[in-house]
């Protein structure tokens, strides 16, 4: 019997082997739906991921397509929305801060067209792949009904950020659910929807997420690796998703016009439901993982490269130094012709500038202490890294490492509240949406609904709390006052007003004091810089402050319109579609340049 | 020399048959037929096989062109018999003769077989054919023909057969990129352009350079899917067969020959650095002015010499902050500076000197090196056993500073062993090691291309305190590009080390004389261990801890292929003038790779190199895969007369490759052959030979391994939906028809010429789909390229006396490839490296390889109306004394920009062309996009396949004095020259040096970069443009390549001991060309594996794959020349 036994089974053996086809080979490198959707701990791990892709295809360096880390959007917005300047061509920082502003031509090989294309497929890709994982949620449960509701809530909060980047960044976008493709089938093409509709879809998606989590929090808190480094209560989950909201809604607009009409009431509502402090992420940069801003490390690479550079026209209205005497400063530098401006001295009271009336002094004053060791202002050797909160934010760089540049992007400061960031080879909490942010939204929407006082309050958070400058809360009563010259205390001889903007009524030739609305720009702008996604070019949109003929937002990539077999346009430039009118603060020919 | 494989096993076995049959002594009664071979100058002929083709016996003739065959009496019957006599290079020979009992005397001389229409070919055709039958062009190239042996097997092929072998990196032990007949694949990622190659019929995974080309014996090509459907899948870009050495066809005994060659490599030309430079310096011409802002221009000056030596001189691992100029065209150059009135774009010329010594960085960086190659074999027989054995060592160290090369030791054994009559055992072995360093050392950010960078102000061999190469000698903006090129060279340790082993088996029965089997067993084995390592301590820049840290990266691919075949041929003749061969053939073949890395940063402990050291970032990546193929072959053939030859095959092939629902693939051939003056009514004695020549066959292209599945990315567990499965994936079919003649006059002068039209279709496409699915792409078959090709071959030997030759050998071969269908919009692909990832497009009617990227106007049509009426002498706009279109104003010239103050001015966009100003005597560059009329356009500029190629051989043998030369030459190709137009961001190149120039003809520095205005203050604009390829910049590399010189003096024997020669030999000696760069023969290949992500698992070179298709000069390793001295003996 036991031979007989051995004899069939090798008779079975030969039977499978026989049956079995030898051009029959796996691809055991990457996985696919038919493993991942199958098995309750992949199909979690790939829920997990949704919300990486996310931040990937905005600010993650990883390559997700094909080009270079950088090449997305967020470099052509940052030079865009003058957050930063750099006149390379490297992923057409050049051609998208050219001033007088050109359009972007969106057609085949034209410049820039792997970043135009790089965050159109990668946030779609994200939302993808939130309703695979809710359709697949339907057949397979992840353990418990907390964990499936957890899973559920967190795909649809990366559809729903998905969306809504999408929403920000191009006119239309595919608004993409659990019905409309649910084999991803290349041959069903979902239509593409205006950036409201998407948008409107996009907030609906965040607030479902809010009810899945309040409905079921038993799968709170998330595994930290979700959002690297946040273990989100749900609590928590919810001040995030009300966060994004806010954002979504207040930037969604495309002109002034369209931003005053948004619903502030709403974004005031969320912004204060939203979180309470930095939302950071834990960067682990390639080629450990897929978290990582790579854009960090151009941020103070000031003068090697060119990368970076901070306008001396934003950075400009600190400065004091020209109220007093025009001949100098910021109001010197208005009334010199564009051709021939030259860095100045910012003198200030802000605390986040380096301190000092000269440049001697400037520096030494009050800059922080970065990096242990390495080289600081003036030579000096710095002894440990500060916080991303200390202050001061920005370096006066030292004489010795002055750089050429163009006029409207040169300035003597670098942003410098990443040094340590970027030092730790970019590991570590990197805050991608500030509560300062958040909150200067409901800011902004006090004041669209009329209570400067509410407003005033939320901006001397920061005015105050960081800037060090006297509160505008009792002081400023309706927004068309400008905010007074208040402080000699931090400079000697300074008796101006932080911000200083050019004066419509000098031809920008001088400044004067801003208003509670420059005021709450300014926040915006010290608060945001270098942080998430597009943050002075979407909000700089609606606040009219983009330069003349700036695209406001991208087309459709002419990639995407191929795979659709429907022609291809182009945005902004003068007399091109979606450009941006003659910019607030002189930002058109013939103003300040 | 030797015999081709089969027709030589045959003749082994003949030969043993005949031995053992014989026994040891001659029967009274038995016929000895002997006699001696010579050629047509009275030069013995030795190896020469002399058959009895009724009788099944044959010979070899002697080193004294001798032979003997002893046949037993048994079978002398006075019959009858044909005696045929053949060797390499020679018109064969046949007598008949009647066998009769006793000595037959018969010598034979043999004409020379200028046009080696009666060699006997093994590729592509069913069994061993005489080329004069074979009905399809196979190119045969043996050893006396590749005199000069070259690093490896494919740069030995470059001048000798009409196609496209591009020697893409200089870098020793780079392989070249190969196409036969153009590129066959739209998008080859994963897969390459290269033809199959095969060694001693064991299917190689590629990577020639392994294989000791003193081996080879024998190659033979197939180009294209006419010739090469026999091999079915994966033959459509044609198949390079190489034979090794053997002891077939030598006497008993053993022979030995030794080699040896030694020399040195260098670099032929120059990168062309500028030599003069625009930055401000004070009124002595010694100090450079400082930019401090606030401060009067040059208020603060700095010895340059003084602050390289502070900033390099810092304790740690980076450059202290260098001060910075005022007017920096290293950096962005601004429109102004503090105290400086005007625009030094427009004001500053290139003309001002270094102060103090200046260097030639490029000079300093190449050292050349010593190349040696030494080699032993071993030939011979004893009994019925024949082997070929070698050991050989080549060092190539190239001729960059630092670096080692290519090192390769390796070893062959190749055995023939017959038993009995009926049996015949082939083992071909081959084993070799070699080392590689420099891979990370090419593309953009590497050390060539900050060698573009240098100033000539700079030494880049300057030292520190510490005896460290300084590491920021370039005190200029533009960040690591300012590293010193000599440091990574010089610090950064990459080593790869390769293991291969390849072997063949094979096994022939013939049991009769219409039938024999043969089966064969192929193995070949790949291990490359590679491992780059910068010390904890690293230089850079600027602050770059993890850099700084050190780093590791290591890591090992494997590569195994097994193929199998049995093969049964049966040979019958239907009437006395017809013969008739049908062959069936079993093969199956199955391919794994595998790669593993590793990598990490900041390093705990200096000068450990295992992972573990590595304290931060640390990753590892594999990926392995495994790829099988059944074909089933069946094929027959028929000779007619002698004169007309028909055959035909059908293949039906089986790939792991193919979709799921679509896993077999059929392929054929119908092709014939007319030996037209073997007609009895052919009129023309002169022609001693014409063949005429037909095929028509399909052959496959297989997708790369990915394409067929469904795929997210998963990147250290992160996933990622990214590429849509195709489970209806085939291959590509290449159809081919190939029409050609081989001609020659007075038995002495051969023409062969060939047409071929190739259409390959279902060309494997990665198509965007709709983002809106979530994935990037899906494989499809669409589309389909043409491919044309006219090929010429011309053998001239002009002098054929006893003691003076000179022979001339002619390739020709033109090539085209168009895109006919596409199916899918047209859309952009390129390169891997920055900047060169949209350079072609593809699109239907396109001609493949078309470079695309921004145009400088250089004819008055291309301006818009109105203006293009205002072009013209004496109008506002006119032509330069470079050839561009320029704005100068009516009434003005282009020669009067110094004289009349002009630079300064310009034309309001407002009344510019497309709305865009105009800097006065700037080029222009092409606008008018459709979609905004600002933008520049994106249009064809030139194309990276050469127009036509042609080599010319000369040969002059006189006495014992020969001479041989080879001229390599390509026409009508560009190549985007990426090294030169990037150094113009930073007025690097020479081309921006006026010194020379009249105040007519000379430019300010915004001409070639950073003209303000035209882009705004964007930076834009000048002849550097931006990052993409221009009409400028991408420039005719068309070139003439004295590719091989030997002279060479036949010593014999000294002493009497040995067979001594002597010689000289050059290669890549001298290059004709108005290319700009290092060398016109440039692409970008596949690179290894490198640190990071990107390249981690290494790369196959963009979509085109293939440094014959992607024409940029970006940084690669120039090709060396070298000169050397050999040595030979035998004995």
């Amino acid at each position: 019997m036991g031979k007989l036994r051995h004899v069939a089974r090798g008779l079975v053996v030969l039977v499978v082997a026989a049956c079995t086809d030898p051009l029959a080979v796996a691809n055991s490198n990457q996985p696919d739906r038919g493993r991942v959707f199958t098995n309750a701990a992949d199909l979690e791990q790939f829920i997990s991921n949704i919300y990486t892709n996310v931040h990937q295809g905005t600010l993650g360096g990883a390559v997700v397509l094909d080009g270079g880390a950088n090449d997305g959007l967020q470099p052509q917005l940052l030079v865009a929305g003058m957050e930063n300047v750099s006149g390379l061509a490297n992923f057409a920082m050049g051609p998208r801060g050219n001033i007088p502003r050109t359009g972007i031509a969106n057609t085949r090989g034209s410049t820039g067209n792997q970043g135009n294309y790089r965050d159109w497929v990668v946030e779609h890709r994200a939302a993808r792949m939130a309703v695979l994982a809710i359709s697949a949620l339907g057949k397979l449960t992840l353990g418990s009904p907390g964990r499936d509701a957890r899973g559920r809530a967190f795909a649809r909060f990366g559809q729903g950020v998905a969306l809504g980047n999408l929403a920000l960044a191009y006119d239309s976008a595919a608004v993409l659910t659990e019905n409309d493709n649910p084999e991803a089938d290349a041959a069903v093409v979902v239509p593409l929807s205006g950036y409201q509709t998407v948008m409107t879809k996009a907030l609906a998606y965040l607030d479902s997420a809010i009810a899945i989590s309040t409905a079921d929090p038993s799968g709170f808190p998330l595994p930290s690796a979700w959002i690297n480094g946040n273990a989100l209560t749900q609590t928590q989950f919810v001040q995030l998703c009300r966060s994004y909201q806010a954002r979504f809604l207040a930037n969604l607009g495309r002109t002034p016009a369209e931003r005053a009409t948004a619903d502030w009431a709403t974004i005031i509502a969320y912004a204060n439901a939203g979180i309470t402090a930095d939302f950071q992420i834990t960067m682990l940069p390639p080629p450990a993982a897929g978290w990582d801003i790579s854009w960090v490390i151009q941020h103070y690479a000031t003068g090697a490269a060119n990368w970076h550079q901070m306008s001396q026209f934003w950075v400009g209205m600190a400065d004091t130094s020209g109220a007093a005497d025009t001949s100098k400063g910021y109001d010197h530098w208005l009334n010199t012709a564009p051709g021939s401006r030259t860095p100045f001295l910012v003198v200030t009271p802000d605390r986040r500038f380096p301190q000092g009336t000269t440049r001697g002094t400037n520096p030494i004053n009050d800059v922080g202490t970065q990096v242990a060791n390495s080289p600081g202002p003036g030579g000096a050797r710095q002894r440990s890294p500060i916080p991303w909160d200390s202050v001061p934010y920005f370096r006066n760089r030292p004489p010795g490492e002055d750089q050429p540049g163009d006029p409207m992007g040169i300035s003597q400061y670098d942003f410098y509240r990443s040094r340590a960031f970027n030092n730790a080879s970019r590991n570590g909490a990197y805050p991608v949406m500030t509560a300062a942010e958040i909150r200067l939204y409901a800011a902004e929407g006090q004041l669209r609904v009329g209570t400067v006082a509410a407003a005033a309050a939320l901006i001397d958070v920061t005015r105050v709390g960081k800037g060090r400058m006297k509160p505008l809360s009792g002081v400023i009563t309706d927004s068309l006052m400008p905010v007074p010259g208040m402080d000699n205390t931090y400079v000697a001889g300074s008796r101006s007003c932080v911000p200083r903007v050019p004066d419509a009524a000098a031809a920008y030739k001088r400044a004067k004091c801003g208003t509670i609305w420059d005021a709450l720009k300014w926040e915006y702008r010290l608060e945001t810089a270098y942080t998430g996604y597009g943050m002075w070019f979407f909000a700089g949109r609606g606040w009219g402050d983009l330069p003349q003929y700036t695209a406001v937002n991208w087309a459709v990539p002419y990639q995407e319109m191929d795979t659709r077999l429907e022609s291809f346009y182009g945005v902004g430039g003068q007399g091109g579609r979606d450009a941006a009118g003659a910019g607030n603060y002189g930002l058109f020919t013939g103003a300040v340049y | 020399m030797t015999l081709p494989r089969r027709v030589h096993w045959s003749g082994v076995g003949l030969s043993a048959a005949l031995l053992v049959c014989a026994g040891g002594e001659a029967w009274g009664q038995e016929a000895v037929v002997r006699g001696r071979v010579i050629d047509d100058r009275g030069d013995a002929l030795p190896a020469a096989t002399v058959q009895i083709a009724e009788l099944n016996v044959g010979v070899y003739t002697n080193s004294a062109g001798a032979y003997t065959i002893l046949i037993p009496a048994v079978r002398v019957a006075g019959q009858a018999v044909t005696l045929k006599v053949r060797v390499i290079g020679h018109k064969p020979a046949v007598r008949q003769l009647v066998l009769s009992a006793g000595e037959h005397a018969e010598d034979f001389t043999l004409a020379t077989d200028p046009n080696l229409l009666e060699e006997v070919v093994v590729t592509g055709v069913q069994e061993a054919t005489e080329q004069i039958k074979v009905p399809f062009s196979v190119t045969r190239i043996d050893a006396s023909r590749m005199p000069v042996a070259a690093e490896d097997p494919l740069r030995q092929l470059q001048g000798k057969i009409a196609a496209n072998i591009v020697s893409n990196s200089g870098r020793p032990g780079s392989q070249p990129a190969v196409l036969l007949r153009g590129p066959t694949s739209i998008n080859a990622t994963g897969r390459g352009q290269d033809p199959l190659y095969i060694v001693d019929g064991v299917i190689v995974n590629g990577s020639l350079p392994d294989i000791n080309p003193q081996d080879i014996q024998t190659i033979e090509v197939v180009k294209g899917a006419a010739g090469a459907s026999l091999y079915g899948a994966r033959a459509g870009n044609g198949v390079i067969n190489i034979t090794t050495k053997s002891g077939r066809g030598t006497p008993d005994g053993v022979t030995f020959t030794v080699r040896s060659e030694e020399g040195v490599s260098d670099i032929e030309r120059d990168f062309g650095l500028a030599h003069f430079q625009p930055l401000l310096m004070d009124e002595t011409g010694t100090r450079f002015c400082q930019l401090v802002s606030q401060q009067p221009l040059c208020a603060t000056t700095f010895n340059y010499a003084a602050e390289q030596a502070r900033i390099n001189n810092q304790p740690g691992d980076f450059a202290g902050t260098p001060k910075g100029f005022p007017i920096d065209p290293g950096s962005t150059l601004s429109g102004t500076a503090p105290g400086y009135s005007g625009d030094p774009r427009r004001e500053r010329f290139q003309i001002a000197p270094w102060p103090g010594t200046n260097y030639n960085a490029v000079a300093q960086t190449v050292d050349p090196h010593v190349y040696a190659s030494n080699s032993v074999d071993m030939r011979g027989g004893f009994g019925s056993t024949r082997f070929y054995a070698s050991a050989s060592n080549i060092t190539e160290p190239g001729a960059i500073r630092f670096l080692q090369g290519f090192r390769r030791n390796s070893f062959r054994a190749n055995v023939d062993q017959a038993i009995g009559s009926k049996w015949n055992i082939g083992l071909r072995t081959t084993y070799s090691r070699s080392t590689q360093d420099g891979l990370n050392q090419e593309g953009g950010g590497q050390a060539f291309f900050r060698l573009t960078r240098v100033p000539a102000i700079v030494n880049v061999e300057q030292q520190d305190s510490l005896q460290r190469l300084y590491i920021r000698p370039n005190l200029q903006g533009g960040g690591s590009q300012n590293e010193n090129p000599l440091y990574s060279l010089q610090n950064t340790q990459r080593s790869d080390v390769t293991n291969r082993v390849v072997g063949g088996l094979t096994v022939q029965y013939n049991p009769v004389n219409w039938f024999n089997l043969q089966g064969d067993v192929g193995y070949d084995r790949r291990n490359v261990d590679f491992t780059q390592f910068n010390d904890k301590g690293f230089r850079t820049t600027t602050s770059t801890p993890a850099t700084n840290g050190g780093s590791i990266f290591k890591g090992s691919t494997g590569q195994e292929a097994v193929n199998t075949s049995v093969n049964a041929t049966f040979r019958h003749d239907l009437r006395a003038d017809l013969k008739a061969r049908l062959s069936l053939r079993y093969l199956y073949e199955q391919r794994d790779s595998t790669i593993e890395v590793g990598q990490g940063n900041t390093l705990s402990v200096k000068g450990v190199t295992s992972l573990g050291n590595a304290t931060a970032n640390q990753a590892v990546g594999s990926a392995a895969t495994s790829v099988r193929g059944i074909g089933l072959f069946a094929g027959a053939g028929l000779d007619y007369k002698d004169r007309y030859v028909l055959e035909g095959l059908v293949r039906r092939d089986g790939s792991s490759l193919y979709g799921a629902g679509n896993r077999w693939q059929t392929f054929g051939r119908v092709s014939g052959s007319w030996l037209v003056m073997r007609e009895p009514w052919w009129p023309l004695p002169q022609v001693s030979e014409l063949k005429l020549r037909g095929s028509y066959g399909t052959a496959g292209g297989l997708p790369p391994f990915v394409a067929q599945y469904e795929t997210f990315t998963i990147t250290n567990g992160v996933l990622a939906l990214a590429v849509l499965g195709n489970r209806n994936l085939r291959p590509e079919v290449h159809h081919e028809l190939e029409l050609g003649g081989d001609l020659e006059l007075f038995g002495r002068f051969g023409l062969s010429a060939t047409y071929a039209r190739s259409r390959i279709e279902n060309q494997i496409l990665p198509v965007p789909v709709c983002a809106c699915t979530g994935y990037t792409s899906q494989w499809q078959n669409l589309g389909t390229l043409l491919n044309i090709s006219h090929e010429l071959s011309l053998n001239l030997p002009l002098i054929q006396r006893s003691d003076v030759s000179w022979s001339m050998s002619v390739v020709y071969d033109h090539n085209r490839s168009w895109i006919t269908k596409l199916g899918v919009p047209p859309f952009f692909q390129g390169t891997i490296l920055q900047g060169t990832g949209s350079m072609f497009q593809i699109k239907e009617g396109e001609l493949y390889g078309t470079i695309y990227g921004h145009q400088f106007l250089t004819t008055c049509s291309q301006l818009p109306a109105p203006f293009n009426t205002q072009c013209g002498p004496g109008q506002a706009f006119q032509t330069n004394d470079e050839g561009w279109i320029v704005w100068v104003g009516a009434g003005n010239n282009p020669g009067m920009g110094i004289t009349n103050n002009l630079w300064e001015t310009s034309l309001p966009a407002s009344q510019g062309p497309w709305g865009v100003a105009m800097n006065w005597g700037m080029p222009i560059l092409l606008r008018g996009d459709p979609n905004n009329a600002q933008a520049a356009r994106v249009v064809a500029l030139g194309h990276a396949l050469p127009d036509f190629r042609f080599a010319v051989t000369q040969n002059v043998q006189w006495k014992r004095l020969n001479v041989y030369a080879l001229v390599d030459a390509a026409i009508g190709q560009q190549v985007w020259n990426q090294g030169l137009h990037w150094a113009h961001l930073d007025f690097l190149s020479n081309d921006v040096d006026q010194v020379g120039k009249s105040v007519q003809t000379a430019k300010p520095i915004g001409y070639y970069y950073r003209a303000p205005a035209v882009d705004g203050f964007s930076g834009l604009g000048g002849l550097y443009d931006q990052l993409m390829p221009n009409n400028y910049s991408v420039e005719s590399a068309s070139y003439a390549k004295l590719r091989e010189l030997l002279v060479s003096y036949h010593v014999g024997s000294v002493g009497g001991v040995g067979d001594w020669g002597i010689s000289v030999v050059g290669r890549n000696l001298f290059t004709i060309t108005g290319y700009r760069g290092f060398d016109p023969e440039v692409g970008i290949g596949a690179f290894a594996p490198q640190p990071g992500t990107t390249l981690a698992l290494g790369s196959s070179g963009g979509q085109g794959a293939s440094g014959a298709i992607n024409a940029v000069d970006a940084f690669s390793f120039p090709n060396t020349r070298s000169f050397t001295i050999g040595l030979t003996t035998s004995f």
